[in-house]
């Protein structure tokens, strides 16, 4: 660039030769870009565009001081400032702007300095007007287009500095007359002044136009998209909503379905029932009619199953959680499945540790999920082995249940256990003529078990057998369970050996255990388990002498019978519940009837079906003691 | 004999449930909707009713409502039953003050469970 800068000083520098910097020649309107030099700095706009302007104006302002001496006396240093002016001084001022760190300050300080130039010139040819008028309006005209007004003022404090230092030497002298051609020059540079300023002007003017167009194109657009953004958002509402209305037409279909589906079935199965008892003695009708009634019951099967499925993806499944004993839930389980694996000729063996304690869960999922294990490891199974193991085991991640499901029936390949927990798919479609069955059954067992804060893992081989392990969270106190459920805060793990045959804590007196049932076998029972747990028993025969008593006594611990005549349970809670005396005893609902619901909505803290488990009576009665000891 | 009204609009499941009723030693009266219902729990006084909860003219929960709240009827223990499998059913079905619920498809012995428990509670005549 700098060769290039000298080659312009000896050409007598032609602003069309000298491009600002290295990148990029400045088009007419491009000095709104800076440019980078190569070194990475940029350089001001403002350069170029001074450097354009400011090399045929100083030439003219040269060139017209020259024609004013030329009949005047003159000398050496005059030739030299005029060369200075009119050619070194406009490269120059180029390159200590372009080489500034700061490009714009350098500039301002260049503009300044042009000022103090015309000053010096100003007094020099003796405030000759025309000649003066033209340097002092071209320089004060750029000065305000570059730096406003506040710039201005300097400027003209420089051009004064000018006139006064060039002032002290020529005594301030003033002259009027002037030759013609300097008066041409003048006329010409002024001209060419207010051309140069006026075009800018204009070029200015269709700039800012041109800018407000586009910038007005631009709005265009983006209230265009802003539209269509709009629109999608709009749309992608809808969407949401109509998918959300179409589930909730799902959920109300399948539940009408469900409707529909069970009445025509409580019909075929209530008839075909009615007509077996009719046949009996008729072997060929009685088989017929069985197998209209098994084929009645598996659709049952199949609605009840879609059903679960869609409640537990609506997040409707409940979990009825309660705390019980494992090995009795699998004994129970056993004795169902057990007829089911031996008739296929296989022997079931069962491995479960009678101590291995309680689990709380939902029992009916649990059941559930047990017996549907077992009996796929029937079906798939002939003159084998089906083996239940049943363990606990204290892990990093706390203390589960296992129970595992081992068969040495057909087995799977890996495609096969792939697609095995996904609802209506069974292993193939082969399998499902073959051997029957839903396909719902593991997917619902997988989504029982991860509702319960367990999982279910599956190993399978084909023609060797399979393995399925469930596994559920060990520690009953741990639970996140539904809050209603939990109103005894923390619950405490009960080993029942702990309980059995421990007193009464010391230095305390006997907890008191109000026991209110019609029944007094029930009365009977419940006296004996309760002492034996430490507790001093109360017993009542009816609700309004249990209210009397309650409110005598003042118990621990509440066991209500509902069904009893006069007053029943459900009266008795809700008026122990509302009276604030006896409302913060707790009261464990004792009953035939299934209605766990509503005895923990009235205030239960927990629910037994009749005939109760003695262990996990204890299990409650032990959680009470501990709780209000502390 | 107890006496058991059952309040059914489906002709299958009425004729089929009453004459299972029957066979297990019920006397059996019948009524296809949930007005009507409430005129035979009047006029027939029986020991006990097997509500339809999805019913025409009236539904079951309503005639349920009704039932319990007339004055002579009130004493009268009401079974409701529903094909619906969902959860709120039997939860509206106990407010209106249903003593039991049972889903269909019926399973007698369970259903014959039901029905003794209750009657077994009223005091007898």
């Amino acid at each position: 660039m700098h060769t290039r800068d000298e080659r312009s000083l000896a050409g007598g520098g032609e602003p069309s030769d000298l491009p600002a910097t290295g990148v990029g020649r400045p088009t007419g309107t491009g000095f709104a870009v800076s440019t980078e030099v190569p070194g990475g700095r940029r350089t001001h706009p403002l350069v170029a565009l001074d450097y354009r302007v400011r090399v045929p104006a100083m030439l003219i302002v040269a060139l017209t001081v020259f024609s004013h001496f030329l009949d005047k006396p003159r000398g050496p240093w005059l030739w030299a400032a005029i060369v200075f002016t009119g050619v070194v001084w406009p490269q120059l001022a180029h390159l200590i702007a372009s080489r500034a760190r700061d490009s714009k300050r350098a500039e301002l300080a260049n503009l300044l300095f042009d000022c103090f130039i015309v000053g010096c010139w100003t007094a020099a040819v003796s405030f000759s007007v025309l000649p003066s008028l033209m340097m002092v309006s071209a320089i004060v005209t750029a000065c305000l287009s570059v730096g406003g007004v506040r710039f201005t003022l300097w400027a003209v404090a420089s051009i004064t500095a000018g006139v006064l230092v060039v002032g002290a030497f020529t005594g301030f002298r003033v002259g009027t007359e002037v030759s013609l051609l300097t008066a041409g020059l003048s006329v010409a540079g002024t001209f060419a002044f207010t051309s140069i300023f006026g075009f800018h002007s204009h070029i200015q003017t269709r700039r800012v136009v041109k800018g407000r167009k586009e910038l007005a194109d631009q709005h265009r657009q983006i209230q265009d998209q802003y539209t269509i953004i709009e629109k999608a958002l709009q749309s992608a509402l809808d969407a949401n909503d109509a998918a959300r209305a179409a589930n909730q037409a799902k959920s109300i279909f399948l539940a009408n379905m469900s409707h529909e589906l069970r009445t025509p079935l409580n019909a075929i199965l209530g008839y075909s029932e009615m007509l077996l008892e009719d046949a009996q003695g008729n072997a060929a009708l009685v088989t017929d009619l069985e197998r209209i009634r098994t084929a009645g019951k598996h659709l049952l099967g199949l609605i009840n199953g879609v059903l679960d499925l869609s409640k537990i993806e609506a997040g409707k499944m409940k979990l009825y959680l309660e705390t019980f004993n494992v090995a009795r839930v699998v004994e129970e389980a056993v004795g169902t499945a057990r007829p089911l694996i031996q008739n296929n000729g296989n022997r079931f063996d069962v491995r479960c540790p009678e101590d291995i304690g309680l689990l709380r869960e939902d029992v009916t999922k649990v059941r559930q999920v047990l017996l549907n294990l077992l009996s796929n490891a029937a079906k798939f199974t002939e003159k084998g082995v089906v083996t239940l193991d049943v363990w606990r085991e204290d892990r990093i991640d706390g203390n589960w249940v296992f129970f595992r499901v081992k068969d040495t029936g057909i087995g799977m390949t890996p495609e096969q256990i792939g697609n095995l927990f996904l609802p209506f798919t069974q292993a193939d479609s082969a399998t499902s003529r073959k051997y029957g069955g839903t396909g719902l059954g593991l997917s619902l067992c997988q989504k029982y078990c991860t509702m319960m804060g367990g999982g279910i893992q599956v190993e399978s081989e084909p023609g060797r057998g399979s393995a399925f392990t469930v596994r559920l969270p060990g520690e009953i106190e741990n639970f996140d369970g539904e809050a209603s459920l939990v109103r005894v805060s923390t619950l405490t793990k009960v080993r029942i050996a702990d309980l059995a045959g421990k007193g009464p804590l010391p230095g305390s007196p006997p907890k008191v255990v109000l026991v209110i049932d019609d029944d007094p076998s029930v009365l009977d029972l419940m006296q004996r388990v309760c002492s034996k747990a430490g507790f001093r028993v109360v017993t009542s025969r009816s609700g309004e002498e249990g209210l009397r008593l309650a409110r005598e006594e003042k118990p621990d611990l509440i066991t209500l019978d509902v069904i009893m005549p006069g007053m029943d349970g459900w009266t008795v809670l809700e008026t122990l519940k509302k009276d604030s005396s006896l409302a913060a005893i707790p009261v464990v609902v004792v009953t035939i009837a299934d209605e766990r619901d509503r005895g923990i909505a009235l205030g239960a803290i927990d629910y037994f079906v009749k005939p109760v488990d003695h262990e996990r009576l204890l299990s409650a009665l032990g959680r009470i003691r501990r709780d209000r000891v502390a | 004999m107890s006496k058991i009204l059952i309040v059914e609009d489906n002709e299958l499941n009425r004729d089929m449930l009453s004459r299972r009723l029957a066979r297990s030693g019920y006397d059996v009266v019948l009524a296809v909707h949930g007005e009507e219902g409430i005129a035979m729990a009047q006029s027939e006084g029986p020991d006990l009713i097997l509500m339809d909860l999805s019913l025409p003219v009236l539904d079951g929960w309503e005639a349920t409502r009704r039932i319990k709240a007339g004055r002579t009827t009130a004493s009268i223990p009401v079974i409701g039953l529903s094909a619906h499998a969902m959860a709120d059913d039997e939860d509206r079905a106990r407010k209106v003050g249903c003593d039991d619920f049972d889903t269909k498809p019926i399973e007698l012995p369970r259903l014959l469970d039901k029905i003794e428990a209750l009657l077994q509670r009223r005091p007898s005549l």
